[in-house]
């Protein structure tokens, strides 16, 4: 007994000291790459290859992202579809990507909105955060808003006007758009629009365990959007699918009613998934409601 | 993409992270000791399989009919937690023929962040029925499984919709010769009432979009004490 007890003791004294383990990276299912394919891979949704933006119309791009608490930059990639000529002067969406693999996985995506208005109409600008595809560096929840803060600085750089900037995040992307609009004040977007976005990780917690239970005892992820989108007071346009099984479209009403906007829209989609939206919807109807809020 | 995030339900640790304790009381001065696995069942890569919880026991026999225990969440502690539940057994009616042993287990599950001084507990009631049957008085049990959650309200103002957590389970113990050790495989049907559309860990269960059904092997043996020497 004595001997189970000194085992035990040193057992416990060990753990006290041991690195705990965090489920954070979890939220990061992303993919490393060589190169990218865009119109030649396999997306998360399939649009015809008439929307598809083509290599005459897109540009491979690079921005240094800063890690402020290890100050150390990293290369990050992003895609901009259309003219980059016109860049300061045209509409331009800047669209957050979902947390899976890279932007390969969501080019058709930014395709798609691509034909907002007709094709190439608008600027589509997309990131692959760090760690995603050919990015450098670990993916983190800092380093979301720090990647984002990467393209919003070379947006200013570029003299882009940010009353002709529309922010898309969907899923993941939701909470860097979100945050950089509720915390950063020296470049405004015009408006947001969130796809299938999570209120908060505490929330997604809680309704995973029905009782209380702390996030912190398993994640420091934070991701708090439905408190975050009480300083968020540009016109919103949501979208969230009814049957979404990933992230519960209550998620999305938390989000939706805690908004202070003038002017929010929401769409809540019948039958609909978590990634089905655009599809369930039906693609041309989907580009209508984009470009619809955008010219209101 | 789902497939990574659903070791998220790994936060499940927290609650129904093991078989239901000493359903039978441990005999008065024996000492017991043993590991239980299993968690609830989570949809991977469209194969059922339960959470890979696990978590160590401990028991005293008070009296016949009274035992003392405790568990130690050993999944918890990867998380940097100290998770622990104390509590008693109590057995208040005794088999005869098919009325059952009936059994009630009251207890605390703590949850200690250590570093960031964080700590968190439910009250816990079991109540069991449990019939012997054999030689080696082998035997099945039914019973029910009830966390308590003490909080009001939930993250953004959400108010608190279930304050119990009603978990129905059922079970057998298989013992060992000269009943060294037994061998517990139990059921638990998680929350069969609250729809799981709205969670986010892809939960399975034999009632469809309601609950999760766990799944809960456990081992025990027995040691007697020492005697005090005068």
């Amino acid at each position: 007994m004595t001997r189970i007890f000194i085992l035990l003791t040193v057992a416990l004294i060990g753990f006290t000291g041991c690195k705990k383990a965090r489920l954070d990276s979890l939220a990061f299912p992303s993919e490393k790459l060589d190169s990218y394919q865009f119109e030649k891979a396999e997306g998360e949704i399939e649009i015809p290859e008439s929307m598809m933006a083509d290599a005459a119309h897109y540009t491979l791009m690079t921005f240094n992202s800063h890690d402020e608490s290890a100050n150390i930059n990293y290369k990050i990639y992003g895609v901009f579809i259309g003219d980059i000529g016109s860049i300061a002067s045209d509409t331009l969406i800047v669209y957050f990507h979902g947390q899976s693999k890279h932007m390969d996985n969501y080019f058709s995506r930014a395709s798609l909105l691509a034909n907002c208005g007709g094709k190439y109409n608008y600027n589509i600008l997309m990131m692959d955060y760090r760690g995603y595809g050919m990015s450098e560096g670990e993916s983190s929840e800092q380093g979301l808003y720090e990647d984002a803060d990467a393209v919003i600085n070379y947006l200013i750089n570029m003299g882009v006007d940010p009353n002709k900037t529309i922010y898309y995040g969907y899923s993941l992307g939701a909470i860097p758009a979100i945050d950089r609009l509720a915390n950063r004040t020296d470049f405004q977007a015009s408006k947001l629009i969130i796809e299938s976005p999570l209120a908060s990780v505490q929330n997604l917690v809680e309704t995973s365990t029905v009782i209380q239970t702390d996030a912190e005892f398993m994640t420091d992820l934070k991701f708090e959007n439905a408190e975050k989108i009480k300083s968020v007071t540009q016109p919103l346009q949501w979208f969230h699918g009814i049957e979404d099984t990933y992230i519960a479209i209550e998620n999305g009403e938390l989000i939706f009613a805690n908004s202070p906007a003038g002017v929010k829209e929401a769409n809540r989609i019948p039958g609909s998934d978590h990634s089905e939206i655009p599809v369930k919807i039906g693609l041309e109807n989907y580009i209508q409601k984009v470009t619809s809020f955008i010219q209101e | 993409m789902r497939r990574l995030l659903v070791l998220l339900a790994a936060g499940t640790f927290l609650v129904s992270c093991s078989a239901s304790r000493f359903v039978e009381p441990v005999e008065k001065g024996k000492l017991a000791g043993g590991i239980n696995l299993g968690g609830p069942l989570i949809d991977y890569s469209g194969a059922p399989i339960p959470v890979p919880l696990s978590s160590l026991e401990a028991g005293y026999g008070l009296r016949d009919d009274l035992t003392i225990y405790g568990g130690l969440h050993t999944t918890a502690m990867l998380f940097g937690n100290l998770q622990m539940d104390l509590g008693a057994t109590y057995q208040f009616l005794n088999q005869n023929k098919y009325i059952p042993n009936v059994s009630v287990s009251p207890s605390l599950n703590t949850i200690w962040d250590i570093s960031d001084k964080k700590i968190k507990s439910w009250p816990v009631l079991d109540l069991n029925c449990y019939w012997h049957y054999g030689a080696k008085k082998h035997y099945f049990y039914i019973g029910v499984n009830n966390y308590f959650e003490l909080s009001g309200t939930r993250t953004l103002n959400q108010k608190q919709q279930y304050p119990v957590l009603f978990n129905p389970q059922i079970g057998h113990v298989l013992k060992g010769k000269d009943r060294k050790w037994e061998f517990t495989a139990e059921i638990k049907f998680l929350a069969p009432y609250i729809q799981n559309t709205y969670s986010f860990v892809p939960y399975k269960s034999i009632t469809g979009e309601h609950g999760a059904t766990g799944v809960y092997l456990g081992y025990r043996r027995y040691f007697n004490l020492p005697s005090k020497k005068n």
